[in-house]
């Protein structure tokens, strides 16, 4: 009886020691990205000069997807980002910025997708747009002006679609309401960092 | 024992312990398989904490609560919360992947294989729990928790969950239930079966044995009903035989009664001496042929189990002295000492067949007569070993100074028709059956027989009998009291050393002074230095000076000591040397004669009345006027009638002669008879039937004494049972004619 009730103490121990796991763990993913040290916050209005090796189409917004292979929450958001394309490829440019220290090529990156998306490599990119974490979404209007840097989604599931930042950013934008705040959830970095994945 | 208590009481317990064995062992193999999955989950979304930790956690809960509680169900209660924890883990790793709840399906499935219901339950609760608690925080606005789309508890939706969840453990835990029942039934039908198989061959094995026992059963059918024909034919064959030993007795015995008593009354009439010669070799040579006969009728008998010994007390004293009052005469001729010796701790009265006792004594004491050239024959009585109450086994002794017998020949000694040596036939006679008849009449008294013998020393036989001390009154062996006597001295002379240890004995216990002389010289040297002898005994027949010369020199030296003579019988004496002793004893001697004649000589006046004297001649019409009797005799043999009719007119008789039982009957009826001499076999009307009837008939009852040739055992009852009185076997020995008539008169018929 006593050993029974023993065990049972040791067992009550164990789920304490697992529920305290998902808590860390959870805990772990709520918290921001680390601002680094030299960042230069770049507000929106700021005009974005994007990499040569992409010719976009005058007058047409561009999207910006900061991705990281190597990411998790890049890759969980992956799916998300495909919903944002199948339903404003038309309207946007959809372009994909890999940001890694690893050498992909862009058919790889395309493969990935799925998607027959521009890939463009440059990380100074990132720098430019003010981005430090991946996944980040970048919007620009049709003059390449900073429009909205920011998270996807309030939580890493990306489902739900009141906190859908991107979207719902990409969405006014194209609505032509340009004018409404996003909050700190929103602005905030959450991901992975630049440029290897820490968090 | 405790195992196959448990076993015995639950006979399903082996298999669900088989079950819950294999079960662990399968579940280490899905345990396994989930924490890979884990892991394999974790490559998404590096989500190695959870893998790791949560699915390590996992694993541990679940194995410790086995090792520590082995005997508990526990750790298979852990094993379904395990299941559930390692659900949410995935569906934590996959980021909320829908497709993740599948393993709670899976979880549910891999339970059944406990086929225990409630295990289902852990699992359920896990998720129950974790909805309501997760439902619970998400609705009070705690924004951390991913659970659902939706933003706030929906009751509904928390209902549909829970319920399809139960749904899902509740059609699990069914099957893992019906499974268990389906096994127990599978069990028990198992067990059902192996008893009805053991029913089965125990009803085969029945029916076996039931059919070897019948064919046993026929088997000593078959063999008791060979066995009855055996025994009926053997009963048969045993009929003949008594048939067959009856009719030869009888029909042996018949003409022999007419031969032995025509012989008889031959040997009574005026004859010259070689008439005479002639007529005692008829009667011994009748007598030695019926001595044959009988033996040869007893062998018979024995061999055929009919003979039956008689059991009744008779006084042991008179029966040995009758024995060698049979060689008296003869031991007298060979000039051979005959003598007995009983033992003081021999009861003098005893319970048997006196007549076999005696057939076997004369026996061997005739062999050892006949063996013995010279020296002595010894009779001795000893007691052996007693029993239980009166019970004894008394042991006789025949000592001889006879030719002895050599050692190989004694083991053929006892065997029927066997000699010593064939040409002891030829010197001695014999048929060779005496001993045979007297090992087996010994057998028959419960005892054995034996012989030592040396050649040229002498030879004795002993034989044993069970007996018992006898109680029944006995007419009293006559006895004379010698205590008035007690101390006076008695001087016996006698060259034989036996007869003086017999002769001292006897005076000891009679509260005597023996004093013992071997010759006749040294008698009468005792007697120089003795004054004090009272009485002396000497035997006759002594080397140097016999009896009377010893006899007359006493009377000269010594006149007032009375002496008695110990002569051998045939002996005559004149006048004046008979005047010499106060009293001449023959031998063998009888104690009570030896007794009388010493009290006699001791006493001045005669203390005893004298016995009749015996008869010189046996028929004497004067017997008719002591003991008169009407006689009718009923006898259909013409040869048998006349020696009767002749004997009974010699004894002064005048009787009736019948020749069968109607005859007799009617005589009866017509005059008042005394004593009527029946003969069993007769024509027209047999002596049986004749006694019943006249028994039936007659105001005045004779006395019926039967005469017959048979004498088998039974016959004397058959007699009694019809009617009769008493039995006289033929032939007909005078002497027991004799006695008979004495008898019955004596007992009070005619009174």
């Amino acid at each position: 009886m006593v050993k029974k009730g023993l065990v049972l103490i040791w067992l009550l121990a164990l789920c304490f020691a697992s529920g305290a796991l998902f808590w860390y763990n959870d805990w772990q993913y709520q918290l921001p990205t680390p601002i680094p040290k030299n960042y230069h916050p770049v507000n929106t209005g700021t005009i974005i000069h994007l990499d040569s090796g992409f010719t976009p189409t005058a007058g047409k917004p561009v999207f910006l997807h900061f991705f990281n292979p190597d990411c998790p929450c890049s890759r969980f958001n992956m799916a998300h980002f495909k919903s944002l394309v199948r339903q404003y490829g038309a309207r946007v440019d959809f372009i994909i910025v890999v940001m890694s220290h690893k050498t992909f090529t862009a058919q790889v990156i395309r493969d990935k997708f799925d998607l027959h998306l521009p890939v463009l490599f440059n990380a100074s990119l990132a720098t430019s747009c003010g981005v430090y974490s991946t996944p980040q979404a970048v919007i620009l209007d049709g003059q390449h002006r900073l429009y909205y840097r920011g998270n996807y989604n309030i939580s890493r599931y990306c489902s739900d679609e009141k906190t859908s930042y991107a979207k719902i950013a990409l969405a006014g934008f194209l609505d032509n309401r340009p004018t409404f705040a996003f909050s700190r959830l929103a602005l905030k970095a959450y991901g992975c960092r630049l440029p290897g994945c820490g968090n | 024992m405790d195992n196959y208590l448990i076993t015995y009481h639950n006979p399903a317990l082996p298999l669900v312990l088989g079950i819950k064995k294999l079960s662990d062992r399968l579940m280490n193999y899905f345990l396994a398989a989930y924490f890979v999955l884990g892991i394999v989950f974790a490559l998404f979304y590096d989500t190695w904490l959870i893998a790791f930790g949560v699915g390590g956690l996992s694993l541990l809960a679940y194995y410790s609560a086995r090792v520590f509680l082995p005997g508990s169900d526990l750790y298979q209660y852990v094993l379904s919360a395990v299941l559930g924890v390692f659900m949410a883990q995935y569906i934590y790793q996959m980021h909320g992947l829908f497709e993740m709840h599948f393993f709670a399906f899976i979880g549910s499935a891999v339970l059944i294989t406990y086929q225990k219901w409630k295990l289902q339950l852990p699992m359920l609760f896990v998720v129950l729990i974790h909805h309501s608690l997760f439902g619970y925080l998400q609705n009070s606005g705690f924004t951390n928790i991913y659970f659902t789309k939706l933003n706030y508890f929906d009751f509904q939706t928390f209902v549909i969950h829970i319920l399809l969840a139960a749904i899902i453990f509740f059609i699990c835990g069914l099957w893992g239930y019906l499974l268990e029942k389906y096994s127990a039934l599978r069990i028990s039908q198992t067990l059902e079966m192996a008893e009805l198989q053991k029913e089965a061959q125990l009803s085969a094995e029945r029916k076996r044995n039931e059919q070897v026992l019948k064919n046993a059963n026929e088997q000593l059918r078959v063999a008791n009903a060979d066995l009855e024909t055996a025994r009926h034919a053997a009963d048969q064959a045993n009929e003949a035989k008594s048939i067959f030993l009856a009719t030869m007795s009888h029909e042996i015995r018949t003409p022999m009664n007419g031969v032995i008593g025509m012989a008889a009354l031959l040997r009574e009439s005026e004859l010259t001496d070689e008439q005479r010669m002639f007529t005692e070799t008829i009667v011994t040579c009748g007598d030695a042929l019926l001595n044959v006969i009988n033996d040869i009728l007893d062998f018979s008998k024995i061999e055929s189990g009919n003979l039956e010994l008689e059991s009744g007390d008779f006084n042991l004293r008179q029966c040995i002295e009758d024995v060698l009052d049979v060689f008296g005469a003869r031991a007298a001729k060979l000039q051979l000492d005959l003598v007995y010796q009983i033992d003081e701790d021999v009861p003098l009265q005893i319970v048997g067949d006196q007549l076999r006792l005696r057939q076997v004594l004369i026996n061997l004491v005739g062999n050892a007569m006949k063996f013995t050239e010279q020296g002595e024959v010894c009779v001795g009585v000893h007691l052996a070993k007693t029993g239980h109450g009166d019970i004894l086994q008394l042991k006789f002794t025949v000592r001889d100074t006879g030719i002895g017998i050599p050692a190989d020949k004694l083991s053929r000694l006892f065997k029927a028709f066997s000699q010593v040596d064939s040409s002891t036939t030829r010197k001695y006679g014999g048929t060779g059956l005496g001993l045979a008849i007297s090992e087996k009449l010994v057998r028959l008294m419960g005892g054995e027989i034996s012989v030592i013998s040396e050649p040229n020393l002498g030879s004795t036989f002993s034989f044993t009998v069970s007996t018992q001390t006898g109680s029944s009154i006995l007419v009293p062996y006559t006895y004379y009291s010698m205590r008035e006597q007690a101390g006076k001295k008695i001087m016996i002379v006698d060259d034989n050393a036996t007869n003086l240890t017999i002769l001292k004995r006897q005076f000891e216990h009679w509260g005597l002074q023996p004093v013992l002389a071997g010759s006749g010289e040294g008698a009468l040297s005792i007697l120089d230095g003795d004054h004090t002898i009272d009485l002396i005994i000497t035997d006759m027949q002594m080397p140097g000076m016999d009896g009377l010369m010893l006899a007359g020199k006493l009377r000269e030296r010594y006149p007032g000591i009375p002496v008695m003579l110990l002569s051998s019988v045939g002996g005559e004496f004149k006048t004046h040397e008979r005047e010499l002793f106060v009293s001449v004893m023959s031998k063998p001697i009888r104690q009570h004669i030896l007794s009388k004649q010493i009290l006699n000589a001791l006493q001045l006046k005669a203390a005893v009345p004298q016995d009749q004297a015996t008869l010189t001649k046996k028929l004497s019409t004067g017997f008719c006027q002591k003991y008169p009797y009407d006689l009718l005799i009923a006898e259909d043999n013409p040869m048998n009638q006349h020696v009767i009719v002749h004997i009974l007119k010699k004894l002064g008789y005048e009787p009736v002669v019948v020749k069968n039982g109607q005859e007799a009957l009617e005589a009866a009826n017509q005059k008042d008879y005394d004593l009527i001499l029946m003969d069993m076999q007769m024509p027209v009307m047999d002596g049986l039937e004749a006694t019943k009837l006249i028994r039936q008939t007659l105001v005045k009852q004779p006395v019926i004494i039967a005469l017959t040739a048979n004498t088998m055992a039974g016959d004397e009852q058959v007699c009694l049972e019809a009617g009769m009185d008493d039995y006289l076997a033929k032939p007909i020995l005078l002497e027991n004619l004799m006695n008979k008539l004495e008898k019955w008169h004596r007992d009070g018929v005619l009174v």
